[in-house]
């Protein structure tokens, strides 16, 4: 699908929902930027597209960018072969914030576990209206306790946990940059 | 963390049962919640994340080319998935070549690895059903296999052998011969392992009806690899995405056919593993056929590099499914973002669906039956 088809059946699905069409890195892929608003209803027409057919969330990604969370989903379809990459952004209200965004569970199951982790680790809250998420697995990647979201660019290494010290000099490393290579 | 959750199904009393993180039965380390009724497990949940290293964040932590050490840490099982998927992106990201001759022993690498983790596989099934014998034969087979890695790359896991452009090291003398050696002893023993464990009454009892998994469940989960082929599903990223060289290799991609019980169950998961292992032995020997000559690294990305912002997706047939790796640079030194999707998340996500209406008695078999990599799931 070229880029102008794949901007037209968009905004077929929902006007005005796409910001931006890019090529993903070096690949063929298109790199969708859409308004976050948009995301179920896009989500569920992709799905149910007859020319495109995007059924299965091959993988969701996630990656703090200039304070804001980039949440990326690579789609594919098993019938049509077609893939896209769909791109939202959200921006937490401060560094240390939880931050609430939609869950595409109701539409591809197989984002559960993934926005499980992403919920864990980037303190991003998936609500689904449609109370479809399963919640069967559970991930426990933090101890109890542990404060703060580690994925997130702004995220500072505790130095102590429950009266245990940390030293951790990679953190230095990275700041002076002197790697050699 | 440790609160036990009580059923919500009012209609019986269950029982609950709350088994792990540490615990013979399971194959790694993870939590079941299980309500009972009876001997028959009427709802599961299942918790992970005890194995987490916050692989992710160090990645981000490291230089590019120490990563690979990291990489190679994501699932120390089959060490050489974690690097090969990381190389692909880190290359295509940087636009790098990698010469023929890497390419190939790139694959050996990978599908001494699937022989490798398959033959574990079978160990953990064999462990769950509580015949022994089977288990020392398959680890001894097993040694031959690390014995190779040895000979290669010096060490016999964590391999840290693949370097972008390339890889460390030509191969050693003797070790072409060696790997062919070894794929006739296998295909020899693979005999032994029908006669004893494979099509053993003991063993078809204990697996065939029992965790079958179908395709919708396949297709909720997303789950790929040999438990989605065993269920019918025909996809392998091999042949639908073909990287370093596949899509010149002439191989098949078995596919369940229920010959012990159902189409998807635990028998059909095992049986489709032995196929496999036997199209691994054809491309190893088509490898080493046509190993072509020349460099082994590419010299341009060794001597110092950098690698330019912007960012790639790569992705790979583990031995458990389809391993995916998105990074993100930013032009520096270090990662911005490494990604992985491993293929095991989806099978955890089966878990609560296939155990309902499984008897007690065969969790064992069932979770062994999945190939459950929970080192690359935690992460």
């Amino acid at each position: 699908v070229d880029k102008n088809t794949l901007v037209v059946r968009l905004n077929k699905i929902a006007e005005g929902s796409v910001l931006d069409v890019r090529r993903f890195g070096r690949s063929d892929i298109h790199s969708v930027w859409i308004d976050t608003q948009f995301l179920s209803t896009l989500a569920f027409g992709l799905k149910k597209d007859p020319q495109l057919k995007l059924d299965w969330l091959e993988n969701l990604s996630v990656v703090e960018l200039d304070e804001a969370l980039m949440i990326s989903y690579f789609i594919r379809s098993t019938v049509t072969q077609h893939s896209l990459l769909m791109r939202a952004l959200v921006t937490p209200p401060s560094p240390d914030a939880e931050v609430k965004f939609p869950s595409v569970c109701g539409v591809w199951p197989m984002a559960e576990p993934h926005e499980s982790e992403a919920s864990e680790l980037f303190g991003i809250q998936f609500e689904d209206p449609s109370d479809s998420i399963s919640r069967g697995i559970k991930h426990n990647f933090l101890p109890e306790g542990w404060k703060g979201f580690p994925l997130r660019k702004s995220y500072k290494f505790p130095t102590e946990f429950y009266g245990i010290t940390h030293y951790r000099p990679f953190n230095t490393l990275k700041q002076d940059k002197k790697l050699p290579r | 963390m440790n609160q036990i959750t009580e059923s919500s199904d009012s209609s019986t009393d269950l029982t609950t049962w709350e088994i792990g993180p540490y615990h013979g039965s399971l194959p790694a380390p993870m939590r079941l919640r299980l309500g009972l009724d009876g001997e028959i497990i009427a709802n599961c949940k299942v918790e992970t994340g005890f194995l987490h290293r916050g692989l992710e964040k160090t990645c981000e932590l490291h230089s590019w080319k120490a990563v690979i050490t990291y990489a190679d840490h994501l699932d120390p099982e089959v060490a050489v998935y974690g690097e090969l998927v990381f190389c692909l992106a880190v290359e295509e990201l940087g636009d790098t070549s990698v010469p023929p001759r890497a390419q190939s022993i790139r694959l050996i690498l990978a599908e001494l690895s699937r022989l490798s983790a398959h033959l574990l596989y079978m160990v953990r099934m064999a462990k769950a059903v509580g015949s022994e014998t089977i288990i020392h034969y398959l680890l001894r087979d097993r040694e031959r296999i690390l014995d190779l890695f040895e000979l290669l790359t010096g060490a016999r896991f964590s391999l840290g052998f693949l370097r972008f452009g390339g890889v460390k090291a030509d191969v050693t003398e003797g070790f072409l011969e060696r790997v062919l050696e070894v794929c006739e002893m296998i295909r020899i023993r693979m005999k032994e392992y029908n006669d004893l464990f494979t099509f053993n009454h003991v063993f078809l009892q204990r697996s065939s009806f029992i965790g079958t998994m179908p395709a919708s469940l396949i297709r909720n989960c997303g789950i790929t690899g040999p438990n989605a082929r065993a269920s019918g599903i025909v996809f392998d990223v091999r042949k639908s995405d073909p990287y370093m060289g596949y899509d010149q290799l002439e191989f098949e991609i078995p596919v369940g056919r229920g010959e012990g019980g159902n189409v998807g169950d635990v028998h059909d998961r095992f049986l489709l593993r032995l196929r496999e292992m036997t199209q691994s032995m054809e491309i190893l020997k088509q490898l080493i056929e046509k190993l072509p000559t020349g460099e082994f690294l590419n010299e341009k990305y060794e001597k110092g590099f950098t690698i330019p912002a912007g960012e790639a997706y790569s992705k790979i047939e583990s031995s458990r499914g389809l391993l995916g790796c998105h990074v993100i640079s930013d032009g520096s030194e270090f990662p911005s973002r490494v990604q992985f999707r491993p293929p095991t998340l989806a099978n955890l996500m089966a878990i609560p669906q296939l155990l309902q209406g499984t008897r007690i008695e065969d969790l064992p078999v069932v979770l062994a039956s999945l190939d459950l990599g929970i080192a690359e799931a935690d992460r």
